[in-house]
């Protein structure tokens, strides 16, 4: 008995296998071979409508991956293709690249190398760039030298970091705007908030990316999901499919960058936003804390893009990520602005 | 260091293995990755037995696996452990091993490089070998008690990690279900 039973769980794993999930299925998927690291890139979506939106993810050390999962995301696949690499150290990233130059212009970069594979690949199609967080820092990098932004339709910044020094400023202004609130309030932990005060006392100037935080203070503010429970229903994680047919591994939450993020903390790529020209679109959540709607402001103001050209959206009942806050709002604002400027 | 003193163990092991009272079997077996993405492991395992009911194997696997839109893993490692087999036949066991995984990139439509000029051509799938240092647990039944002729049917969760990736090591689960047979 016992060994039939075993001889079923063995046939029950390679039938398991042989189901193949859309994780597996849909999209193109390749890699990018460049100095040293072995960069992932999926390309999913409405490959035929000539379209492609070029993300760049947050972080640094997050992964593409995580778009495609959001509902927002996945209405864009269905009108534009939409290409999800990871940078990297991140991610589903592989090869064991040099530690001894990482930096900004280093994923700079890569970032070239993709969007020179994908206009390889797809015959030159119509491009816009999308960075989230880090990502938009990234993007801004990219697309504000060697006039890289005139090989795209369009920009969206979503919630995207600038300029560290500033940001962390503004973070800490957020947190402390709301921290009295929380003290008030009852039933609160009020030695938690009183920790958050006595913090930001001990260290006045935190740097944007190696002080971890600030940015766990943001989360318990809910700066980075508003409502993290409407979220999951918004957008529910198959796990399943997820752990057993996808390209997932456990490798995927191992980051070789969450030791020493020294070399991003004083970016001030302001100078690169000097430089694009192009249509842009800055997408806020009103409550983001990670990167507060005050930076949009900043970015708003200091992109050279023409006044027509250029829009700030700032979404109510949203935090750091719209397509999963938001994904209607997210979805309608991206559709609107590709259709104008595609 | 600690990869020098860990196959410093394995090979006084081994000796020791070599000059004790030992079976030698051989086993075939599914091999999944995140449990469910497919591959084989072929095993040679030396089995010291201190008694009826315990016995230190030293076992050591070749396996391939495939991980689509991920990594394809061809590893070679070395394991030592403490088998212990209850009356019924039933048996648990606990092992640690190293070794060398090659990894090679899974993604149907390729590798590529861009050069410097923009120009874009097929790169290679093969990654670094890395290192693979392990910690296996397992179950399973001798179908046979007997001594002189075992048949063991086993489940063996490992847990691996590959060495150097990312800048750091990053580790894999994986699920083995198979059989070995004494060979002497």
């Amino acid at each position: 008995m016992k060994t039939h039973s075993l001889l079923l769980l063995l046939c029950a794993l390679i039938f398991g296998a042989c189901n193949k999930s859309e994780f597996l299925t849909e999209g193109d998927y390749f890699h990018l071979d460049h100095n040293g690291a072995k960069l992932p890139v999926w390309v999913k979506g409405n490959v035929d409508s000539g379209v492609f939106i070029i993300t760049v993810h947050g972080g640094p050390g997050d992964s593409g991956h995580e778009f495609p999962l959001s509902k927002g995301f996945k209405y864009l696949e269905e009108d534009y293709a939409v290409v999800y690499w990871d940078q990297r150290f991140s991610g589903l990233s592989q090869g064991d690249p040099d530690d001894s130059n990482i930096t900004p212009e280093l994923f700079i970069e890569d970032t070239e190398k993709v969007v020179e594979l994908i206009r390889h690949r797809y015959g030159d199609p119509t491009l816009f760039m999308l960075g989230h967080s880090w990502g938009g820092q990234l993007s801004a990098g990219y697309l504000g030298r060697d006039d890289h932004d005139q090989l795209f339709n369009g920009w969206i910044d979503l919630d995207g970091s600038i300029y560290g020094a500033l940001e962390a400023q503004i973070m800490k202004d957020w947190i402390l705007e709301q921290v009295p609130g929380k003290l008030n309030e009852e039933g609160s932990d009020k030695a938690f908030w009183q920790f958050v005060l006595d913090w930001y006392e001990a260290h006045p100037a935190p740097d944007n990316y190696t002080d971890q935080e600030p940015y766990f203070f943001a989360d318990a503010l809910d700066g980075y999901a508003y409502d993290w429970e409407r979220t999951q229903e918004l957008n529910p994680v198959p796990y399943h499919e997820l752990i057993f047919s996808s390209m997932f591994s456990l490798a995927y939450y191992v980051s070789g960058l969450t030791t020493d993020q020294s070399w991003a903390d004083d970016l001030n790529f302001t100078p690169e936003l000097a430089q694009i020209t192009i249509p842009s679109l800055l997408l806020w959540g009103k409550n983001d804390g990670a990167v507060p709607a005050a930076v949009g402001d900043y970015v708003y103001e200091h992109l050279a893009t023409p006044i027509a050209d250029k829009r700030l959206v700032k979404i109510d009942e949203c935090s750091h990520a719209p397509h999963y806050d938001q994904p209607e709002i997210f979805y309608q604002q991206v559709v609107e602005f590709v259709e104008q400027y595609q | 260091m600690k990869y020098a003193y860990m196959t410093a163990l394995l090979f006084s092991c081994l000796l020791t293995h070599l000059s004790a009272q030992s079976n030698l079997k051989a086993g075939v077996a599914y091999f999944g990755h995140t449990l469910t993405h497919p591959g084989g492991v072929l095993e040679l395992e030396l089995e010291r037995e201190f008694s009826e009911r315990a016995s230190l194997p030293f076992r050591i696997d070749l396996g391939y696996y495939r991980h689509a839109r991920n990594h394809d893993g061809l590893f070679l490692d070395a394991h030592i452990g403490l088998r212990q087999y209850a009356r019924s036949g039933f048996f648990w066991e606990e092992s640690i091993g190293i070794g060398i995984l090659q990894t090679m990139l899974n993604g149907e439509d390729g590798v590529f490089e861009v050069g410097e000029d923009g120009t874009v051509r097929r790169g290679s799938v093969f990654n670094q070998p890395d290192l693979m240092p392990s910690v296996t647990l397992g179950l399973g039944w001798d179908l046979t008690h007997r001594q002189d002729r075992k048949t063991l049917l086993w489940l063996r969760p490992k847990l691996y990690w590959q060495y150097p990736q990312k800048l750091v090591s990053v580790y894999h689960v994986a699920v083995q279900a198979g059989f070995s047979w004494q060979l002497r």
